[in-house]
């Protein structure tokens, strides 16, 4: 459990660990430092409440279950916002997320989990770019 | 970012204080869309853009109604912001430190369009737990009570105290229901067109519409009889937002030009041109009756707590109904061949209901009258469908003309006959049974396919000529 002092147990009890193939919306390059930072490493961080720092989810690494699934939520997300690959990237990058990289939250019915990663988790290693989403 | 210094106002000072986060509506790796409320008013802040220092924010006023209307996708994020009352939009640049470092005031129509969501911007996310718990619900109340005709009914006659009797109370909920019904299926009439609706049967979505428009009672008292009424389109998510909007309109306007109305020449001129004299009838006759002198109760329409009277319906004079609603001018053998029908009709539900001679008198003087007939067989020129069980349909007669309107086949028929109408509509339904027969699964269209289910769900044993 992280040391972060916030309120809620983080991550949740709920949380496992697993291995399975995951997506995760990234930049053009794989090695670009900002695809896998949790919201509260980014700078400035994409907050507009002094409590959104002492949520789980800040810490969290958004990723989904299918291609499919990713797709349609940027779809959804980019109708909301037409700017939104400048702060969640413009990509979409298939990878796999080993037991010990840390454990994630229950998969939800859109296929969407977050990742609270182990310090031994790397994914700059193990994702690849497959496409743009525009 | 986009520069927006040429087309904005920068206030020193944020200018919403006070404000504290309700909910994150749309969360991706931090917040995307955010709900701030003062317990009065309501913000929304939608993030739009960013540099290596801030995160702009779009932050705008939004009503409760309108963002529960948003949740529950009936209006897209994007009308949210267009159709707000707010001529000015806050773009907000937000620092590392949380401080809200440039304060823009932006004409709407100034805003970049790149800051705006799109027109498919509908709220596909889970909707957060705060908006769906019995809170919620009673904001849905109070929403639809905001929006209602809020009435009282009391009794003349001092007999009963100020209880209303039962019938008096049905005959008015009755008639409302009557008019606001015929409301509703003129104006959708008037203001669509088949055109406007390249995938659907305009009919079908009418005879929806019109079913969706049920009255509701979201608030009653007693002590006297009050209860507001008005009609849901909050809930109903199958409507597209123009739709839903024109119900909306529809409800309102229908309070204003129907129910609050105040008659005079220019609103009678105005009245006559809308609507044709059959129009006229069905949407004022059933609220003139309400409103007589003759009646032993009187309606006054009231506040939502119904302790304010805002006003009361008043007997509407001979001059004006006579305008409004003037007296048919039917050649006398149409006339009379058209009561002999209803005094058919009139005789058949007396005897059932045991009425008195008096009460069939009554019914001459109609203009209006609806009849449920029922049969376990359809059957026409020899040709039969034997039903699972009782069938049930209105024939409605309306000066000289009988109808039968049967959404959910799809038919609606008119006839100056009873017989003709009535067998008009079975041999309908018999030619609608073998036409479906006859098409294979492929061949259906989705209306014809939910056609040849309820069919299906009424018929037997079918004796018909393939």
């Amino acid at each position: 459990m992280l040391d972060i002092g916030i309120a809620e147990i983080c991550p949740p009890v709920e949380c496992i660990s697993t291995e399975m193939q995951a997506y995760r919306f990234t930049y053009e390059t794989i090695e670009d430092k900002r695809n896998f930072e949790p919201v509260f490493a980014k700078n400035p961080r994409r907050f507009n409440d002094k409590s959104d720092a002492e949520k789980c989810s800040a810490f969290g690494i958004s990723l989904y279950q299918s291609e499919a699934q990713a797709i349609t939520k940027y779809i959804i997300l980019k109708s909301i916002v037409q700017n939104i690959g400048k702060t969640i990237g413009t990509h979409l990058a298939k990878g796999i997320i080993y037991k010990h990289y840390g454990v994630i939250t229950p998969i939800d019915e859109e296929g969407h989990f977050d990742l609270h990663e182990s310090e031994e988790c790397n994914l700059h290693n193990d994702f690849t770019v497959i496409q743009e989403l525009v | 970012m986009e520069d927006i210094s040429n087309i904005s106002f920068v206030s020193n000072s944020f200018p919403y204080i006070g404000f504290k986060k309700v909910s994150d509506l749309i969360n991706h790796d931090g917040p995307i869309l955010s709900h701030f409320s003062d317990n009065n008013r309501h913000l929304l802040y939608l993030w739009i853009d960013n540099d290596l220092s801030y995160n702009r924010w779009l932050i705008f006023e939004v009503d409760k109604n309108s963002l529960l209307n948003y949740l529950y996708k009936n209006i897209s994020l994007l009308d949210l912001i267009i159709d707000n009352k707010q001529e000015f939009l806050l773009v907000t640049d937000i620092n590392e430190s949380l401080e809200f470092e440039c304060n823009n005031l932006i004409k709407k129509d100034s805003l970049p369009s790149v800051y705006l969501p799109t027109e498919n911007s509908y709220f596909e996310f889970k909707i957060p737990n705060i908006y769906t718990s019995n809170d919620a619900e009673r904001e849905y109340l109070h929403a639809l009570v905001n929006d209602s005709i809020s009435f009282k009914i009391e009794s003349k006659s001092k007999k009963y105290l100020s209880a209303v009797k039962v019938d008096n109370l049905l005959n008015v909920l009755k008639n409302i229901k009557q008019s606001f019904t015929s409301y509703v299926s003129i104006n959708f009439k008037k203001d669509f067109s088949s055109d406007d609706f390249k995938n659907l049967n305009f009919d079908t979505l009418l005879s929806t519409i019109v079913k969706d428009s049920e009255l509701l009672m979201p608030n009653l008292a007693y002590g006297s009889f009050c209860a507001s009424i008005t009609t849901d389109y909050l809930m109903s998510k199958e409507f597209s937002p123009i739709i839903q909007n024109w119900r909306k309109e529809t409800f309102i306007k229908y309070r204003n030009e129907v129910i609050e109305i105040d008659y005079d020449v220019q609103i009678l001129n105005v009245l006559t041109e809308k609507y044709d004299e059959m129009d006229r009838r069905a949407i004022y006759s059933p609220i003139i009756e309400i409103s007589r002198e003759t009646n032993d109760y009187k309606i006054s329409i009231t506040d939502s707590s119904f302790r304010k009277i805002r006003k009361t319906l008043k007997p509407v004079s001979k001059p004006i109904r006579e305008k409004l609603l003037p007296k048919i001018q039917s050649p006398e053998i149409i006339k009379s061949e058209s009561l002999f029908q209803i005094i058919g009709m009139a005789e058949k539900t007396a005897e059932e209901l045991k009425l008195n001679k008096k009460s069939i008198l009554e019914t001459k003087e109609l203009d209006y009258a609806e009849l449920t007939q029922s049969t376990d067989t359809i059957a026409y020129k020899g040709e039969e469908l034997y039903l699972k069980e009782i069938f049930e349909y209105k024939i409605i007669y309306d000066r000289g003309v009988f109808i039968i309107d049967y959404p959910p086949l799809d038919l609606h028929i008119e006839s100056q006959s009873f017989d003709l109408v009535k067998n008009e509509f079975y041999k309908n339904i018999i030619e609608l049974y073998k036409r479906l027969q006859k098409l294979a699964i492929d061949q259906l269209s989705i209306s014809e396919s939910s056609l040849k289910n309820r069919i299906a769900e009424l018929v037997a044993i079918p004796n018909v000529i393939d």
